[in-house]
């Protein structure tokens, strides 16, 4: 079980992907956008983080680099939600210093699937 | 695991209906000649989200048709094109088409495709046309062929990535040479999880390459200087190991190329440890975590007690790897260990026990067989290191091992030299074999489950509000009792007195914290009542009345098992066939009704069926049959005594034994259960007509509001709910009935007395009821007059159990601790008419004048 932290403007998908998560086990927090997820993240370590890229106040990348100059998060894998079509956002984040990514859309199976390789 | 996604429909639907909102507010404030790039966004955000939700709910035809929309967003987002006003237009035009589709979709209907069709088409256009063109602005004109790619290339990048994959063959074995970058642990990236993935897909062989391993002193411990000789041996298509690497490719060097067979050698190594499966005598273990495992969470020890289940039967660790102690790191582990475990153990619970940590460790599993080969082997590949492990080994009784490629060399993923390692002969953390605590990690997820409590905010709130209050009253009370002079008395009882209030208020909303709506015992019913109806062939309608309720949780808890056996039994026992109630001129559909509801200091939970009722003549003939009762007795008991025999022990009168209920373990367990919870359980039924069975729980078990009373030099606690009055009792008014139940006259009707000192045989201060106080408490409806020597404070007592404590009590429910540290007893106020009943039971039943035999027959 670990403790992830699901970052996304819809709630729909946070929900999903929060429901999913706890349904394999594992503790699950939520934040609406990077200023919160960031203000998280600080509060308290996080195994995996999974962001979205498009957010108000603080995108994914800006978060992806936030989190990076933390020390606690220098090594923790952040996972970012794509579309297929963000080629450049990939490598955007990538340079960030994103661990990996989910392509949009996915199935639940599918994102076990993925956070299985960084847990 | 599935997830039905549907649960997630109606959140989509909300928020991107808001979406599409805020979008067109956005694109109405949009001024195209001077974008404001946090409109652009908003509008921008909006598209994706509902672009990716639809995407991820299935909701293809939304989701194609934002992806468009997007794109052109997105470049107008990125400045790689102007925004016009008929592109405004036209995206009004889509937030409209989107919200038709999107209400179709959420009232199940089929969404008119041709109105996005033709947005779709438009916006195409649009992108096809080129943005630096000079005329661009001005004319919306054909497409132009540098426009057209830009586009394709978005719109297929999907398809681009499928393509190769469904074309490759299948092939193998591959060989792959793997550098990753030096800064890919940076990114969260670890080699080793993909050396894991890897091995998903099937077998690998990893040799390390330390040739970029700096010398220790500049040493990057942030740096990966490793790189990874891989063969994998399975066959497989060459994408499916390009995706492994997806994440690292750029950085890394990588090579994947089909291995040519000169790798035979090294695969057999390990081949023979997959032949060897019959003959497995145990396995044999290597462990060396990397350095950093602690620092991920993960300790070694607990690792080896989780598989003491599996069989662990020696540990021994090996320090080679210990660097000097001034070079030592606290925070690092230094420590390999090699484990034996059972044969019996599977090979997949070793590997799920190093799952956590098999990325930065290095661990190398094998069989132990008892055959001379691999002695031999065993020999051949000894050197530096390998030694050491033959050793411990023969320590612990194995004969011999097999040793796989990787563990050729003592691999230390930080790359320490060989040089700097100096073994200190410490084994202090190595755990000894058999004092490994069991089945602890499993036990701990279940616990943690039923302990956690779900909290409104606003309750915890109110509770920190309250924290915070009575933090003010202590510091004022502590200032004041600083400099305390008389003149401060007053204030001081002020302050006292907020002081009381604060702790009433705070244990208010504690416990409110505790109380659940009854709901969530109920929520189980309907489909429980409609299954078992659908089994036994009967037409059931359950009513749930009260589902607001609150109660405690704890209680809650308890109470849910009892409830599913009575419901059950209505069931099973209680409502007839169809045929069988339409002849006894009912409806053929039975009606089973579950009332919660507060009453004083209670909770009542009613499980009313309109069923054929209880049989008395069979429940007698059953207890004579068993003999629980005499023949003689039989006639003498009143029906109350006779329903209360089903909850004797062993008592069915179910004629044949049916899967839902029957086996007579039910009922004595279900009272016991209420009972256990202070709560009480009883039946009235009558014939043809129906059952009744009341419940009656504490609202909680930890905190009760007393009326303290003195009875000769003892103190007892009445419920405060269960007062009606109390008043001085006058000896007139006391009718004195034959055999010494007295009722007392109250106003107009009559209520029995209990002498409180008589029922716990303690001296009272007078024996005359003219001196004496009279409590009128209320009990199932019925009055009953408790005599007292004196009434002392109110006060909120603790409920300790006096079952736990001591042992159950005729009467009593529980003790408290008084101020002064005096243990004072709760009384029971059913127990004690019961008890007051029993000893006067002939006389009642003798005297019943007309106006008061309710309340009389309430101490039978």
């Amino acid at each position: 079980m670990a403790k992830i932290l699901a970052v996304d403007d819809s709630a729909s998908m946070r929900q999903m992907v929060s429901f999913t998560l706890k349904g394999a086990g594992h503790d699950v927090v939520e934040a609406c956008d990077g200023v919160e997820a960031l203000k998280l993240a600080k509060g308290g370590a996080v195994d995996l983080v999974i962001s979205d890229v498009n957010m108000p106040n603080m995108d994914g990348i800006a978060l992806i680099a936030e989190l990076r100059k933390l020390p606690s998060y220098k090594f923790v894998p952040i996972l970012m939600l794509t579309t297929e079509s963000s080629t450049g956002k990939k490598m955007q984040g990538k340079s960030a210093g994103a661990t990996g990514w989910i392509v949009k859309p996915f199935n639940p199976d599918q994102l076990l699937a993925t956070i299985k390789k960084v847990l | 695991m599935s997830v039905d996604l549907s649960q997630f429909h109606q959140v989509f639907f909300e928020e991107s209906f808001e979406g599409l909102d805020s979008m067109e507010s956005a694109l109405m404030e949009l001024d195209p000649s001077a974008v404001d790039a946090e409109t652009i966004n908003t509008i921008f955000r909006a598209a994706h989200s509902i672009k990716g939700g639809s995407a991820t709910f299935g909701f293809s035809i939304v989701a194609d048709f934002t992806h468009v929309l997007e794109t052109l967003l997105d470049e107008i987002r990125s400045d790689a094109r102007p925004i016009r006003q008929d592109d405004v237009d036209l995206f009004l035009q889509s937030v409209d088409c989107l919200r038709d589709l999107l209400s179709a979709l959420q009232s199940d209907e089929t969404p008119d495709a041709e109105q996005s069709a033709t947005l779709g088409k438009a916006f195409e256009e649009i992108l096809a046309q080129d943005p630096q063109s000079p005329n661009y602005l001005t004319v919306p004109s054909e497409s132009s062929p540098s426009g057209d790619i830009a586009s394709r290339e978005l719109e297929d990048s999907s398809s681009v990535k499928e393509g190769p994959e469904g074309a490759e063959e299948i092939d193998g074995p591959w060989r792959i040479r793997f550098i990753p970058g030096r800064d890919i642990l940076r990114t969260g990236n670890e080699p080793l999880r993909i050396l894991r993935e890897l091995e998903e897909l099937g077998r690998t062989c990893v040799t390390p390459i330390f040739e970029q391993v700096p010398d220790y002193s500049v040493l990057d411990p942030e740096a990966c200087y490793l790189g990874f000789d891989i063969v994998f041996r399975d066959r497989i298509s060459k994408s499916k190991l390009d995706e492994v690497f997806e994440w690292v490719v750029d950085e890394s060097d990588l090579e994947i190329v089909l291995a040519c067979h000169q790798h035979d050698a090294e695969d057999q190594g390990s081949d023979e440890s997959g032949i060897a499966v019959s003959e497995n005598d145990g396995w044999s273990v290597s462990f060396k975590p990397g350095e950093d495992v602690l620092r991920t969470g993960n300790e070694p020890l607990r690792i080896f007690r989780e598989l003491a289940d599996a069989g662990l039967r020696h540990v021994s660790a090996q320090v080679e790897s210990l660097p000097r102690w001034s070079l030592l790191n606290p925070e690092s582990c230094y420590l390999a260990w090699q484990l034996n475990i059972d044969a019996g153990c599977d090979e997949s619970q070793i590997h799920e026990a190093f799952e956590w940590v098999v990325d930065e460790s290095d661990i190398v599993v094998t069989r132990q067989v008892s055959s001379a080969k691999g002695a031999t082997d065993a020999a051949d590949s000894s050197s530096n290191g390998q030694e050491v492990d033959s050793i411990s080994l023969s320590k612990s009784e194995s004969v011999s091992v097999e040793e796989t490629l990787e563990s050729r060399e003592p691999v230390s993923i930080a790359g320490g030299e060989p040089d700097s390692q100096v073994a200190i002969a410490s084994n202090k953390s190595a755990p000894q074999e058999r004092d490994i605590p069991k089945a602890a990690p499993a036990k701990k997820t279940s616990s943690n489950e039923s302990t956690s409590i779900r909290v409104g905010i606003d309750k915890v709130d109110t509770l920190i509000n309250m924290v915070g209050e009575l933090v003010i009253t202590q510091s004022m009370l502590g200032e004041l009792g600083n400099d305390f002079d008389i003149n401060c008395l007053p204030k001081l009882r002020e302050g006292l007195s907020q002081l009381e209030q604060n702790t009433r208020e705070l244990q208010e909303s504690v416990m409110r914290i505790r109380m659940l709506p009854i709901s969530f015992a109920f929520s189980r019913f309907p489909r429980m009542v409609r299954d078992l109806g659908k089994r036994l062939n009967k037409k059931i309608h359950l009513e749930l009345i009260g589902e607001q309720t609150e109660l405690d949780k704890t209680v809650m808890e308890k109470i849910g098992d009892p409830l599913v056996h009575l419901v059950r039994n209505a069931i099973d026992h209680g409502i007839e066939q169809p045929e069988e109630r339409v002849e006894a001129g009912k409806s053929d559909t039975g009606m089973i009704t579950l009332n919660a509801y507060h009453q004083g200091g209670n909770v009542v939970i009613e499980i009313t069926d309109d069923g054929k009722g209880l049989d008395r003549s069979r429940i007698v003939a059953k207890a004579l049959d068993s003999g629980m009762i005499q023949e003689k007795e039989a006639q003498s008991l009143s029906d109350e005594q006779v329903y209360d025999m089903i909850f004797q022990p062993g008592f069915s009168t179910a004629q044949e034994v049916s899967d839902v209920s029957g086996r007579g373990v039910g009922m004595d367990v279900v009272r016991r259960n209420i009972q256990a919870l202070n709560g009480s359980v009883e039946i009235n039924s009558t014939i043809g007509k129906g059952s009744k069975i009341t419940i009656r729980l504490p609202l909680t078990l930890a905190i009760l509001d007393g009326q303290l009373v003195r009875v000769g030099d003892q103190t007892y606690i009445f419920p405060l709910v269960s007062i009606v009055e109390s008043l001085q009792s006058k000896d007139e008014r006391v009718s004195r009935v034959a055999g010494g139940c007295d009722v007392f006259q109250l106003r107009d009707e009559y209520v029995p007395i209990i002498q409180l000192h008589e029922i716990f045989n303690i001296d009272a201060d007078t024996n005359s009821l003219d001196e004496a106080l009279m409590v009128v408490v209320e009990y199932d409806g019925e009055k009953v007059g408790v005599v007292v020597d004196d009434l002392q404070a109110q006060q909120q007592v603790v409920i300790k159990s006096l079952e736990q404590n001591y042992q159950r009590v005729e009467g009593i429910s529980g003790a408290t601790i008084l101020g002064d540290g005096t243990v004072a007893l709760i009384l029971d106020i059913p127990g004690l008419v019961k008890l007051a009943g029993i000893t006067h039971q002939q006389q009642v039943q003798l005297v019943s004048p007309a106006g008061s035999t309710p309340s009389l027959k309430s101490i039978a």
